[in-house]
This record gives C-alpha cells, structure tokens and sequence, in this order.
C-alpha cells in the first residue's frame, strides 16, 4: 500500500476505495457472465433439476454472521478500539474458513450421496458445482485479504501509524462476496423447484 | 537527473497542496529497478510499446507466411521451411500450420498489440502527463499489469513451439474445436497454453484497466475539470470502463471452456463425433460460448478503436492549428459508442439460428452505432477545415485513420444487417471490413500517436522522411491488400480456406489473391523501416531544443514539463490548468497561435 501516490483531497474518494469499487463492478460482470450462461443453457432444455445440498444452508448462514463481525471489527478499528477490532477480526477469520469447510463438504455431499458426477450430462449439477466453486475462489482471497490486513496494522501499529483504510476495504469486500453468495444461493435454490 | 533536483522538486515551496505527498523512494535505482520492473508510468507504457512492437512483427510475419500459401498455392518457398521447420517440409505449409497461424495472427493482433501494444503504451503514458499527476493511482499494480502482459505472451510464444502446433480453431476459439483435446492437433495442449496466456492477458488488462478510471477520476491536478481534459483521456477513461466490464465476461467463457476440457463438464458440447466414435457430452450448447464470447468480442473492438479517435482528435486538431469542432459532442459520441458496444454483441452471430426477431433488434442496436461514429467524423474534418495543416507525419497518420475508419465503417453497415449478412458472414467481405475499419485504422492511430509523442517519450524526433515513406506505402498498401477482398467476398469466397484454387468459383481470383500477398509482403517491410526507425531515433534522432520543449506547439500538459522529467513528471509543482484543451487562437502575449492550458485567463477572458 505505501506504493500509492495520493492525492489529500478530503472531498474525493480514497483511490484504493475507488479501486475497489470498480474491481466489484467487474467481478459482478464476470459472475453475471456464468449466471447468464446458466439461464441461457436452462432455456435450451435437456435439464435435470437437483436439490441444493444442506451443507450450503448451513455455509449461508456462516458467511451472513462473518459480514457482520468484519463490520464490527472495522468499526472498532475506526474508534480504536483496539481489543474489540482483534477479537472481530478472528472470529470473522474463523467463520471465513468455516465457510469454505461447509461449501467444500456441500461439494462432497453433492458427489458422494447425491451421486452428481461430472460426466457430461447434467448441466444444473456442473453449474452448481461451477459457480461455489469459482465463488469460494474469491472468499479465499477475502480470507487471505483479512490475513494481510491483520499483519500489515499490526506492524503499522508498532510503528505507531494508524490508518483503518485497509480494514475497510477488506471489509467492502467481504461483504461483497457476502452479498454475492446469498444472490447465487437464492438463485440456485429458486431454480431448483421452478 | 541528480538526487539534487530531485529534492528541489518535491520540496515544500509548492504552492499548491495537491500530490505533494510524493515522495521518491528510488534516488539511487539500479538499471533492473529503473528499466526493468520500473514503477514510472512512462517506463511502462514503453515496454508495453516495444513488447507490442515485437508482438506487430511476430504478427505480421505469420500473415506474410499465409498469404504467401493463399497468393501461390502451387509453389513452395524455403523461406516457410526455414522459418516452421517440419510444419512446412519442402517449403510447402502444412494445413494444420496454416490454421494455426491465422488464430495466433487474430490473437496476438487484437489482443497483444492493439489492446495491450495501444492502450497499455498511450493510457500509461499520457494519462498522467496529461491530467498532471506525478504517476497512475497504483503505481504497484501498474508494474504487474506489464509483467502479467509479459507472461502471457511468453505462455503464447511458448505454444507455437509444442509438437501438435499451436491452437488452430480461429481467434474466437469456438468449441467444440477448442473444447475437445481430440478434435484437432490445435485443440491439445496449444489450445491449454492459448486459454493460460489469455488469462494472464485479461488479469493484465484488468489491473490496468482499474488504474487507469482512478487515476482520471482521482488524481487530476486543480483545475483540471472533467470537461477541460483532453480527449485523448475521454478516450482512455471509457476504453478502460469498456475493458473493466468486458473482460471478466471473456474470463467466466474460458473457465467454462477449462472445465469442459478437463473437468468433465458438457456446457459446450453436445453429440459429437470424432472419427466415429460418439462423445459421452450431451445437452450443452456451442451458442452459448458464442454469446459470452462476442459480449467481450464486441466491446473489443472500440477498446480498440477508441485509444485510436482520442489521439486522432488531438493530433488533428493540433496540426490543424484549429480547436477541435464539437468537442461535447465528441464525448458524449464516445459515451454513447461504450453504451452501444454492450448491446450489439449477437450482430456476429446471424447465422446461428437465432430468432428472426432477436436479430432484427441487433441490426437496429447496430445501426444506431453510426449514429456517434458519424458525428465524429464529422467533427473531425470540419476541425481540419479550413485549417493551417501542418503535415507532420503524426498528422498524415491521423489523416489516414480517418479516410480508413470511413471506409472500413461503411461496410459495417452491410455486415450490420442481417439479411446482407446471411450471404456476406465469413466471407472475405468480412476479413475485409475488420482489417479495415479496426486493424489498419486502429495501427494508423498508433502510429499517429508514435510520431507525434516520441519527442516526449524520448527527447528526439524520429526521422521525417522514413516517417513519410512509411506513410504512403502503407496506406496505399493498406488499400490495395483489402479493397479486392470485398469483391471476393461479395462472390461468395469463404475466409479461412486453405487453398482456393480447386474451386471452379474462386479460381478465376487466383491472379487477385497474388497481388494482395505481393502488396501484404511490401507493407510488411515497410513496417520494419518503421520499427528501423524508432529504435535508431531513440540514440541518434534530432534532438528537441528548449528547456520545456513543445516540438508541435501543442496545449496540453504533457508539454509543460522537461524532456525526459524522471519518474514523478515535473520537477517543481504541478501546473494548475486555467483553460480548456484545444485554445487554438491568436495568442496577443507572444504572438502563436495557441494557449496552453497552464495560462491563467486574462482580464476580461471568458473562459471557452
């Protein structure tokens, strides 16, 4: 982060704040592209309808707790309230990696008792395993974002440089792959009944 | 530059506040640091130049070896057997070689050097020396988006060497060709190493993408309003929005594609045969890779094209000593060609069966796209009527970019309409029309943005008259190799074909095809005079004279600063911008005929 050049002006975004948010807007683009293709294929029929494995309810459930603790956490990062922000910091940590456990053993569960394999002919089964899969790529990184945010205030704060920018960003978007999972669980379990 | 300066520089007497937290961290900076994995944007954007220039070369030889297949079919040449070796045996070029050239040619030309080579070399280098900031938002990230270009095209380079060649299914690597490792030699690991380098490629072009919108919207220096930019940086901000929501769309096609080829999955494939042997892959649809593809495939083309029109606008209008006409009108046209490049993307795929009523809301949508490029052509010659022209050779480029994007736009019209396009659609109507209106005008714009910013890049001017042979012989050569192809296509002759000769129907082109080779191999050389050039001017070209040269009196920032300035653009403060972009007029001070945009408005000066 000491790379960046910035400019001062209070009336302007953050740059890296600014960086995020179009970063968001094109990761949005990339996942509309793979739920675009999973209308366009549904449409086309040859479709076999399968039920979202119960590992995934419980994985929703986790990540919707983990956005509010890494709110908490920045929130007292930015009251510094130093105590607080580590312990929500974490329990967010903890709930991220327990989130890619469910989904992992949703995958699992799919393969071994729902007996869903990847042999070319069903398509509702290869997206359901697609798009967690490509999603949980990116929790991963919100995991190991959090993991360098810790270490990178941690050394500021021996230096005794406090800024919560990085905090927030992570936090920003945390709760964008947050935001993301419940969209494609609501649309995975919508489809599976329709 | 000695540390002395650069202290004075970033010192405190600067009397505006803005981007003075600079700070330089690199005083005593090696040649790997300085030239290597440098930071400075202007460092960058010549490496992502030259990395293109090779790439134009790599390019351009391999349509020289086609078409010497295609313009002598019957012959052979040894200079193919010296070149690919066992691909060409005898001198006579393997059809799985030929294929797999034209894919690599569409490739590493739209993506390498007209994508990574043009707006990676101008965003990076007049970004900042234009709106007046010390470098790009992240100057970190702006280092990796070159080195992730760099890996791409060595993953790339590395693919033409494998045993089984490399990928053959076209640039759009459609499946099943490119989803099935058994469907061709092209489809095996050539095929992996197209999808690997292409990722590294988006990641690059996102990385930079993302810089380049916040450094414009961000760190504009004061005064600097949005409507007092250049539009050579209108041109970039919306190239680089284009980029940013089109490449992730390419991203989510190949990692479908990825799966399909090792995962197992069938979202491609459906009921295939190869060599008799039915495919298990069932219910999965070739379109849908279409529609993914083509929803970058289309905004491609104006990420393009607009780098292209931003610095055609400003060299025009500079040489023409004349203010740019309709310069609102020029942004909003630039706006409205992002909005259109979303929706247009299925006017490439006409025939693919779908409903009649689908395709005629594309040919609508498509249409309308003339609608802002006419205004802009329009703009642009009524700038240069009536102008003080000064033909420099940056300005004959952007002439001839302009003359192109006329022609090669109007056959867009044809192709547009879906009824014309059930006959034209893969013909040479088609190679035709994109050569034109996107390859050639897109290279004049470069090479209009090469001439006319070398003094700034390097301190010396490239030599004119190389600059003027280069000229005329690739625009007239420009147009003799793609005018005839729009006859051939119109007779029906299908692009991509290996050897025409044996059809009763196109044979009678044979002498045709011949002289579009001919005239394909002396602009070949011609662009190798170019390339001569550039790098003897960086050593031994004219030097540009005055302490803040401004070689084509020009009014734009990245004039207000010394020749070669180091890393952090102007060694005292940040001039502040007082006037609009094109103040082209009587100046009563000293006499020229131009304002720079760092003069505060006199008395009683209204502000344009």
């Amino acid at each position: 982060m000491s790379t960046l050049i910035a400019t001062d002006n209070s009336n302007k975004l953050n740059s890296h704040k600014l960086l995020m948010y179009i970063a968001i807007g094109s990761m949005t683009m990339m996942f509309a592209g793979w739920i675009s293709a999973y209308m366009v294929r549904q449409g086309q029929g040859r479709w076999e309808h399968i039920h979202l494995p119960s590992a995934f309810y419980i994985s929703t459930a986790v990540i919707l707790v983990s956005s509010l603790t890494i709110h908490l956490a920045a929130r007292a990062h930015k009251n510094k309230k130093f105590g607080s922000y580590k312990l929500f910091l974490l329990v967010s940590m903890i709930l991220g990696v327990l989130f890619l456990a469910f989904q992992y053993s949703g995958f699992l569960e799919m393969y071994n008792e729902m007996g869903i394999k990847l042999n070319g002919n069903n398509a509702a089964g290869e997206f359901t395993y697609v798009i967690p899969f490509v999603h949980g790529l990116h929790a991963l990184g919100g995991v190991i974002a959090l993991i360098v945010v810790a270490v990178s205030n941690s050394i500021k704060t021996k230096r005794n440089k406090y800024s919560s920018t990085g905090i927030q960003i992570a936090a920003t978007y945390w709760h964008f792959v947050d935001a993301l999972w419940l969209f494609i669980f609501l649309f995975l379990l919508y489809n599976q009944q329709a | 530059m000695s540390n002395e300066t650069h202290n004075t520089a970033h010192g405190h007497e600067a009397h505006n506040d803005h981007n003075d937290d600079h700070h330089h961290e690199e005083h005593h900076q090696h040649f790997f640091n300085k030239y290597v994995f440098s930071m400075d944007h202007k460092i960058i954007s010549r490496q992502f130049l030259i990395t293109g220039m090779f790439w134009a070369i790599a390019g351009g030889l391999m349509s020289v070896f086609f078409r010497l297949q295609l313009g002598f079919p019957e012959e052979s040449f040894q200079v193919l057997s010296a070149f690919l070796g066992d691909w060409a045996k005898g001198g006579k070029m393997d059809p799985e070689m030929y294929y797999g050239l034209v894919t690599i040619h569409g490739t590493v030309l739209v993506f390498f050097v007209l994508t990574a080579g043009l707006s990676g070399t101008f965003s990076n280098f007049l970004i900042p020396l234009q709106i007046g900031a010390r470098d790009m938002a992240s100057p970190f990230l702006n280092m990796l988006s070159y080195w992730f270009f760099f890996a791409a095209g060595v993953v790339m380079f590395a693919s033409l060497f494998v045993h089984t060649g490399p990928a053959s299914g076209g640039w759009t690597t459609y499946p099943p060709l490119s989803a099935m490792k058994e469907a061709s030699m092209g489809s095996g690991i050539g095929m992996d190493l197209w999808l690997i380098s292409m990722t590294l490629f988006i990641i690059s072009s996102l990385l930079g993408g993302l810089n380049y919108i916040v450094t414009i919207l961000n760190m504009r220096t004061k005064g600097m309003s949005m409507k007092r930019l250049p539009l050579t940086i209108w041109a970039f901000l919306f190239t680089a929005v284009l980029g940013v929501l089109s490449f992730p769309v390419l991203l989510s096609a190949a990692v479908l594609l990825i799966f399909d080829r090792h995962g197992g999955t069938s979202f491609y494939l459906s009921e295939i045969f190869i060599g008799g042997q039915a495919m298990p892959n069932v219910g999965g649809s070739a379109i849908l890779y279409q529609h993914l593809f083509w929803f970058l495939g289309h905004p491609e083309v104006y990420i393009i094209m607009l780098p292209a029109m931003g610095m055609a606008s400003e060299i025009l209008a500079t040489n023409a000593r004349k203010p740019i006409f309709g310069y609102f009108a020029m942004v909003i046209s630039i706006l409205g060609i992002t909005v259109l490049a979303f929706l247009v993307w299925a006017h490439h795929m006409f025939v693919t069966g779908m409903s009649p009523f689908l395709g005629g809301v594309f040919v609508l949508l498509t249409l309308l796209i003339a609608i802002p490029s006419a205004v802009k052509v329009f703009n642009w010659i009524v700038t240069i009527w009536k102008g003080n022209i000064r033909f420099t050779n940056g300005m004959l480029f952007a002439l001839g970019f302009v003359s192109l994007f006329i022609s090669g736009g109007l056959t867009g019209i044809f192709l547009g309409n879906s009824a014309l396009d059930i006959h034209l659609h893969d013909t040479y109507f088609v190679v035709a029309h994109f050569h034109i209106v996107m390859g050639i005008s897109a290279f004049f714009g470069m090479f209009a943005g090469v001439y006319h910013w070398f003094p700034k890049m390097y301190g010396r001017f490239m030599n004119k008259t190389l600059g003027y042979i280069h000229f005329f012989i690739t625009f007239i050569g420009a147009y003799v190799i793609f005018w005839p192809m729009h006859y051939e296509g119109v007779a029906g002759m299908p692009r991509r074909y290996y050897d025409f000769s044996s059809w009763q129907s196109f044979s009678q082109f044979g002498d045709l095809n011949k002289m579009i080779s001919i005239a394909a191999i002396v602009v070949f050389f011609a662009q190798l005079l170019f390339v001569f050039n550039y790098f003897v001017s960086i050593w031994r070209g004219k030097k540009v004279t005055g302490e803040k040269p401004n070689p084509w009196d020009s009014t734009t920032l990245e004039w207000t600063t010394a020749a070669d300035p180091g890393h952090g653009n102007w060694q005292g403060p940040i001039p502040e911008v007082h006037r609009w972009a094109y103040d082209f007029r009587e100046n009563e001070v000293d006499g020229t005929d131009f304002i720079m945009q760092d003069v505060p408005l006199r008395e009683g000066e209204e502000e344009h």
